[in-house]
């Protein structure tokens, strides 16, 4: 090889399009919003810090409580339409400034002997050998992600179909209304975690890194499986293997790095578990607040994230509940206080998870539309998807098939799933370590009459259970947590050769899903070639990865110098439509008749229609006077003005 | 029934049990991992995932930017 040549190749990859294909103002962007990040976490980290001394908590309640405080601003802000980024900027600097000055600054002087505390303790850690190669095999799961992250545009398929459709429409009408779209997904579903990506957009202006929004989370809900681990007893090396059940399941570390939000809202849960039943000091009201705030504002999160995450939130409520009445070192709680505590928790509940609950109520009679729920024969909610449908609705793969099977399909054999890459099952350190550990667990738990391990347990299985489609893995990933830490006490209950055995499976495992998703599914070498070797920025769009991209391709072209207004019908990719700056509005529109439907394109005044050909709204188009077909590609078919 | 609602197990519980229930872990896991390899046979993928690397990096450094 011509060493000059391979210099000169890595000398482009380097410096094409500014740095690393992204031009100045997105790197001041990127900048601005991970200092903005670290100065709010940061706060949040030493109040934690100085208050109970404990570096693992702080480091978890600082990042619920910095998530709680990024998502409730953008939430009352998008309520009275001032959504922007300067207002969002200034009230989270303004309330970390007010964290800063009332809560930290009189005991500033615990600082530091606080933060000399918590160095000690962590250098006071040493990895056994298989821990280091734990440690490096997941900084590659790490680099793996972030670099795809950072060089492939947000494919996902959720992710452009609707999560990253409603960050976006959020950005453009700097508000949070109802969106009347065609899209049930869009129009119907609770949105918390899309506020994390517009945390992640706003301040760079581009989808740069919309996919890292959900990683500092899910580490930090790895972290907390660790201070779990340890809290029920497990020994250091026992806690580290329970953690790295939950960080090597494919489905967590591939989508802490895109639009799928199951893995964030787990580690949500994971750490709110953790800061309940890991809170240093119950025994004075004010711990008892702090903890019943944490817990409600996580619960809220999950109920604001996904319609599965009430049963999360019921999960939070049952732990709080008790810990502050049967755990000894709570102390006595009162009546009233009780009904403080519970009200603390409700706020939070309420502030993170009711909008999308009430709106759907309004919009579509149905707090959790679009799902419909029947009781003996009787509608009592309506909606256009079938909830026992959703209970049998197994992946086309899996109709039809044994509980053996489904077993052997989803937990030994998938690692990828062919209608979602995402969706990658749980993978083989929890079917090999975790189920047996839990049985192990559980049975000893059940023997040694220990009720917190068996609440646990019985909660996230009965969580498991009455999950619809839990099949689809990622639906139900909480449930890897008892599974986690069952692992790790299997460990700490063998030695010798057994326990070596064991250990030696977990490294394998490990570099195997390692190795296995290193390549990024469904990208050729060639198509990440011209992304990081070509492509800028303004060129990596969602659009390229979408079926079809010739559709999304031309529409990106065709509005590349010239920003238009478009409107959708059915099946349609919305988020490649936007553009990666959001230059073109979009414009949601749901109508019944032809009239209404023309009526809403020149009110709205919509340039472009893309509809997918066949359907009612393709018929109006083509019957439509003032617009004309321009392009067509697969389904789509797209319209101009004429 | 003291302990029932302490989270944290005592040092003294975390012993290691009989001879027989690690040998029968130790086999179990051994056997479930060699299911999981051997009956789905992906040693494919990981030839395929180290063909995929080679590539990427064959088309960027020599025919690439």
């Amino acid at each position: 090889m011509d060493l000059v040549a391979l210099l000169k190749a890595f000398w482009h990859v380097l410096f094409h399009g500014g740095f690393l294909g992204t031009d100045l103002r997105t790197w001041m962007g990127v900048a601005l919003l991970f200092i903005l990040s670290a100065a709010i976490w940061l706060v949040w980290f030493l109040w934690f810090l100085v208050r109970h001394r404990q570096a693992l908590y702080a480091i978890v309640a600082a990042q619920v409580a910095s998530t709680a405080q990024i998502l409730g601003w953008i939430l009352v802000l998008g309520w009275v339409s001032l959504l922007h980024p300067v207002p969002l900027a200034a009230t989270c600097i303004a309330t970390s400034a007010a964290v800063l000055g009332v809560g930290l600054w009189p005991s500033k002087s615990q600082v530091r002997p606080a933060l000399s505390s918590a160095w000690r303790s962590i250098r006071t850690l040493r990895l056994p050998r298989w821990g280091i190669a734990l440690v490096l095999l997941f900084g590659v799961l790490l680099v793996r992600g972030v670099v795809y992250a950072w060089f492939l545009p947000p494919y996902d398929l959720d992710g452009i179909a609707y999560h990253l459709p409603i960050m976006a429409s959020f950005v453009q009408m700097g508000a949070i209304r109802p969106l009347d779209s065609l899209s049930v997904w869009i129009r119907y579903y609770p949105f918390d975690s899309e506020l994390a990506q517009l945390w992640s957009f706003i301040f760079v202006g581009i989808d740069k890194v919309v996919e890292l929004a959900f990683l500092p989370t899910v580490l930090v809900g790895i972290l907390a499986t660790y201070g779990l681990g340890r809290r029920f007893g497990l020994s250091r090396n026992a806690a580290l293997l329970g953690s790295a059940i939950v960080a090597f399941t494919p489905s967590v570390f591939l989508e802490q790095t895109s639009s799928y939000n199951d893995a964030w809202m787990a580690a949500i849960f994971i750490a709110a578990t953790y800061l309940i039943l890991a809170h240093p000091s119950l025994g004075g009201p004010g711990g008892r607040r702090e903890i019943a705030l944490l817990a409600g504002a996580a619960a809220g999160i999950a109920v604001g994230t996904k319609y599965t995450g009430l049963l999360l939130a019921g999960i939070l409520l049952v732990l709080l509940l008790v810990r502050l009445w049967k755990d000894p070192s709570a102390g006595g709680v009162g009546r009233g206080e009780r009904w403080a505590l519970g009200g603390l928790f409700l706020a939070g509940l309420i502030l993170f998870g009711s909008y999308a609950y009430v709106r759907d109520w309004v919009v579509g009679a149905n707090p959790i539309a679009p799902n419909e729920i029947t009781l003996a024969g009787h509608v009592l909610l309506p909606g256009s998807k079938d909830l026992s449908h959703l209970e049998s609705g197994d992946p086309d793969f899996l109709v039809n098939k044994t509980w053996g099977q489904h077993i052997y399909l989803i937990w030994m054999e998938r690692l990828f799933t062919p209608y979602d890459w995402n969706n990658a099952g749980d993978g083989p350190l929890w079917v090999v370590l975790g189920l047996p550990g839990l049985v192990v667990w559980a049975i000893a738990s059940v023997r040694k009459r220990r009720g917190w391990p068996l609440l646990l347990m019985g909660l996230l299985v009965l969580f498991f259970l009455v999950t619809p489609a839990n099949f689809r893995t990622r639906y139900v990933l909480a449930a890897v947590l008892p599974c986690a830490l069952g692992g790790g006490y299997l460990a700490d209950h063998l030695q010798g050769l057994a326990r070596g055995i064991v250990l030696a499976m977990a490294v394998l495992l490990s570099a195997w899903v390692v190795v296995t998703t290193l390549a990024p599914a469904q990208i050729s070498p060639v198509q990440l070639r011209d992304f990081v070797a070509y492509d800028t920025d303004y060129s990596r769009t969602a659009g390229r990865l979408a079926d079809p991209s010739a559709v999304y391709d031309w529409i990106d072209a065709h509005t590349r110098t010239q920003p238009t207004v478009i409107a959708y019908g059915r099946r349609v990719h919305i988020f490649p439509l936007f553009g990666v700056d959001l230059r073109n509005r979009i414009v949601h529109q749901v109508k019944p008749s032809l009239a209404q439907w023309e009526a809403g394109l020149d009110q709205q005044q919509v340039s472009l229609v893309v509809t997918d050909a066949g359907s009612k709204e393709d018929t109006w188009m083509q019957a439509d006077p003032f617009f004309g077909e321009v392009f067509s590609g697969g389904y789509l078919v797209v319209y101009q003005r004429k | 029934m003291a302990t029932w609602w302490s989270i944290k197990e005592s040092d003294s519980d975390r012993r290691a049990e009989s001879p027989w229930f690690q040998a029968g872990i130790a086999a179990g896991v051994i056997l479930l991992a060699g299911l999981y390899f051997l009956t789905s046979l992906r040693l494919v993928w990981l030839l395929q995932t180290y063909g995929w690397l080679n590539r990427f990096i064959h088309i960027l450094l020599i025919h690439g930017a």
